[in-house]
């Protein structure tokens, strides 16, 4: 009896062995570090924060194998409060914590990029468009999955310029201003006619109405801001006090929530406001990204902007949440398509995989192209009781739908 | 190789099937499926899943072709234009042995690179036109190209030959078929061809017993250019057929320019009249088999880099050069280990360990 039981054991330890790595043990952890301005810009780091824990969440459940190996995925939330010294620390606290990826905002990747290419560390930008922060050959780890400057200025002047409007450019005093503000000027070089000024915003100011005045009288027929959420009302505000009911174009900031927040006591000043962004939902339709927010809301509750349309709560769509969440996706794909987490082989992988997005497309990048937002899928949209929707006079924006924005 | 074991499987039927006295019936080769493995150029795994256009696509290839000084051919670049007409989203890759690829001059898009793909992505507003500057790997595409040059250097005379490379060899159907069938099958194949409309394999009724032999097609090259030697030029315009077309000059070669055609698919299906059907010629299955496998070869011809689009039109032209000495090389960096670093700097060390002796003998 003691013999056979003996043999029995032996048995079970041989049979334990012989077996796949995938399929026994308990699944190694994959940390994925999410660096973004949690402190300064909640939203915009909470919103790439939980892109990217939906996704591992969804993985997780779903069960992650690459080669013979389990995997569980792991996020590691860290605050660069828009430091770009803070960048730096939070790198070399992913590079100890070993993780396979860095998603951040865009804050201090000049900085990083470096640091983390030196372990084959691949970071992806899910906020920031700046022209510079993306180069395949010379920073071979950085990609991006958010609308980038390039796209945002090629494609307001493509929509811009045939309306025939005398464009005041204003750009803030930040990094973002000043990266849209060279980006503006390569854009509208060639048709100069179209520019009447070109002004920069102070971000430390209280009243802008210097500068609004100043485009006022430069005969500008339309305002194209350029500047953080904060400066964007702002400028809305100096503009709207005056009695000056020009249009007022602007980049993503326009939907950030704070715009809305701080012309809540003016509900109709927003109105009008249209801005550019990367289009939600793709040629397939609304359903997959119907899914994705149900998702994000039924994980993390809607994102309540802290004003009503006709009555009803307005919220704020996932839609930068989607780039995140699309890294993961996409990060996963080459994991597996380098059969483990070799990160010399994970970051050639990045150059030659797609996942299905989170709206239905494929997203993914390639040797020459590290941004995984095209710019033909930038849109506009436009404000109308403290809701947004695709104009109408634009091809693109014109097949899109409008998305639920109100609870 | 199975589609030929396909035709004789069918010729083997109809031939037991005309001799048992039943109706029966023989397929002609469509002119639109290939015959020979290449081109469009293939490769074994490309990471391209999705393919999406609005519209059909319509494509443009100029395919530019440096050769040595012994003919082969060192770099293929395609300058490859693709035109969407139609609104709507567009994702799709084009496979092919890719070294490199940038957007080509008043391209409205920019292309992406993967292994063994080009990459095009975006949104078409009605119209886009996405060019493409693609670099080849010569030695995986010249296999494709229509046209092989030879350079044969002797006693201050160098002999320029061309052949036509395009030969290969199909089934293709012999059997009696009244006259009118065939003729309408010709017609309609192109007809078919004309107005770019997919092309099956038509079926004719038989009146005799059939059989399937190989034939060999290849199709006409129309070449025209100069090849330039060191004492005189030769002015080169003529067609490439079986027979190699061979220049003789005084001196080295320095420079050839050749620009070789694709005739167009349908102009071998063009009848003497206005139709096949009401033409007096006499026509036969082999002889109307031949021209719609020269049809078929001519397609190939056409694309040498694959239009996505399956029921896409493409037109192929194919420039020859005489490639300078560093074209011979990649453009692309090289990843490989070059002998000359490490010779550097071993001589260098060397250099410096003899200076540091004879300062120490000195000191």
């Amino acid at each position: 009896m003691r013999r056979t039981g003996a043999f029995l054991a032996a048995v079970a330890i041989i049979a334990a062995g012989c077996g796949h790595q995938a399929s026994s043990g308990t699944p190694k952890t994959l940390t994925i570090v999410v660096d973004a301005p949690f402190s300064r810009s909640p939203y915009i780091g909470n919103t790439i924060a939980n892109g990217v824990r939906l996704a591992a969440d969804q993985l997780n459940a779903q069960g992650l194998t690459a080669g013979r190996t389990r995997f569980q995925l792991r996020v590691l939330r860290l605050d660069n409060a828009l430091s770009p010294v803070k960048a730096v620390a939070d790198t070399r606290r992913a590079l100890r914590e070993h993780a396979v990826a860095i998603v951040t905002d865009g804050t201090g990747v000049n900085a990083t990029w470096q640091l983390a290419n030196s372990e084959h560390l691949p970071i992806c930008i899910a906020y920031q468009g700046g022209e510079t922060l993306v180069d395949p050959e010379r920073r071979p780890n950085v990609f991006r999955i958010a609308p980038t400057d390039h796209g945002l200025v090629f494609r307001l002047a493509e929509y811009l310029v045939p309306k025939r409007l005398k464009i005041a450019l204003l750009t803030d005093d930040s990094d973002y201003g000043q990266e849209g503000r060279a980006a503006l000027a390569h854009a509208f070089s060639t048709p100069p006619k179209a520019v009447a000024a070109r002004i920069t915003l102070p971000t430390s100011a209280s009243d802008l109405a210097p500068q609004i005045l100043q485009a006022r009288r430069s005969g500008a027929t339309a305002l194209l801001v350029w500047a953080q959420a904060p400066v964007l009302a702002k400028a809305i505000v100096a503009a709207r006090s005056s009695g000056w009911r020009v249009p007022v174009y602007t980049t993503p900031a326009g939907e950030d929530p704070i715009v809305r927040q701080q012309l809540a006591d003016h509900p109709g000043w927003v109105d009008g406001l249209t801005f550019a962004s990367g289009r939600m939902t793709a040629e397939l339709g609304p359903a997959p990204w119907s899914a994705f927010q149900a998702a994000y809301q039924a994980a993390y509750g809607a994102t309540f902007v802290g004003v009503k349309s006709h009555g009803r709560r307005v919220i704020a769509p996932p839609d930068y949440a989607m780039y995140s969440y699309d890294f993961v996706n996409v990060l996963i794909a080459a994991i597996q398509r380098a059969a483990g987490t070799d990160q010399r082989n994970v970051l050639a992988a990045l150059n030659q995989v797609s996942a299905r997005g989170a709206n239905g497309d494929e997203r993914g990048f390639n040797e020459h192209n590290h941004d995984g937002v095209v710019d033909d899928d930038v849109y506009f949209a436009r404000f109308k009781d403290m809701i947004y929707g695709p104009v109408k006079d634009d091809p693109l924006s014109a097949t899109l739908p409008v998305i639920q924005q109100t609870q | 190789m199975k589609a030929g074991a396909a035709v004789a499987v069918v010729a083997a039927a109809i031939s037991f099937c005309a001799g048992a006295g039943a109706a029966a019936f023989g397929t002609l080769p469509s002119p639109t499926d290939p015959i020979r493995s290449e081109p469009p150029l293939a490769v074994q795994q490309s990471v391209v899943t999705e393919r999406r256009f609005p519209s059909n696509l319509r494509g443009r290839e100029r395919v530019r072709v440096g050769v040595d000084r012994h003919g082969r051919p060192v770099r293929i670049v395609v300058l490859d234009t693709l035109e969407i007409l139609g609104k709507g989203d567009y994702t799709f890759g084009v496979p092919g042995p890719i070294e490199d690829v940038a957007a080509s001059p008043g391209s409205d898009s920019t292309p992406g690179l993967r292994s063994n793909a080009v990459i095009w992505q975006g949104f078409s507003p009605g119209r886009r036109l996405l060019g493409a500057i693609v670099t080849l790997r010569a030695g995986d595409s010249a296999a494709a190209l229509p046209l092989r040059v030879e350079i044969h250097s002797a006693h201050e005379r160098t002999e320029l030959v061309l052949r036509n490379d395009t030969r290969t060899e199909a089934s293709a159907l012999v059997a009696r078929v009244p006259r009118q069938p065939l003729a309408a099958a010709l017609d309609a194949a192109r007809h078919a061809l004309v107005h770019g409309e997919p092309v099956t394999a038509q079926v004719v009724p038989l009146s005799g017993p059939a059989s399937n032999v190989r034939t060999a097609v290849s199709v006409p090259l129309e070449v025209r250019g100069r090849a330039n030697f060191e004492r005189g030029t030769a002015r080169i315009a003529g067609t490439v057929t079986g027979h190699a077309l061979t220049v003789t000059g005084r001196g080295k070669l320095t420079g050839i320019e050749l620009e070789v055609r694709i005739p167009d698919p349908v102009s071998f299906l063009t009848p003497p009249g206005r139709s096949w059907r009401t033409a007096r010629t006499n026509l036969t299955t082999l002889a109307a088999s031949r021209r719609l496998l020269t049809a078929a070869l001519a397609s190939q011809y056409q694309a040498y880099l694959a239009n996505p689009d399956p029921a896409g039109r493409t037109a192929s032209s194919y420039e020859y050069r005489l490639a300078k000495a560093q074209a011979a090389v990649s453009n692309r960096p090289s990843h490989s280990k070059t002998p000359w670093l490490p010779l550097g700097a071993a001589f260098a060390f060397g250099l410096a360990a003899v200076g540091a002796l004879v300062l120490w003998a000195h000191s």
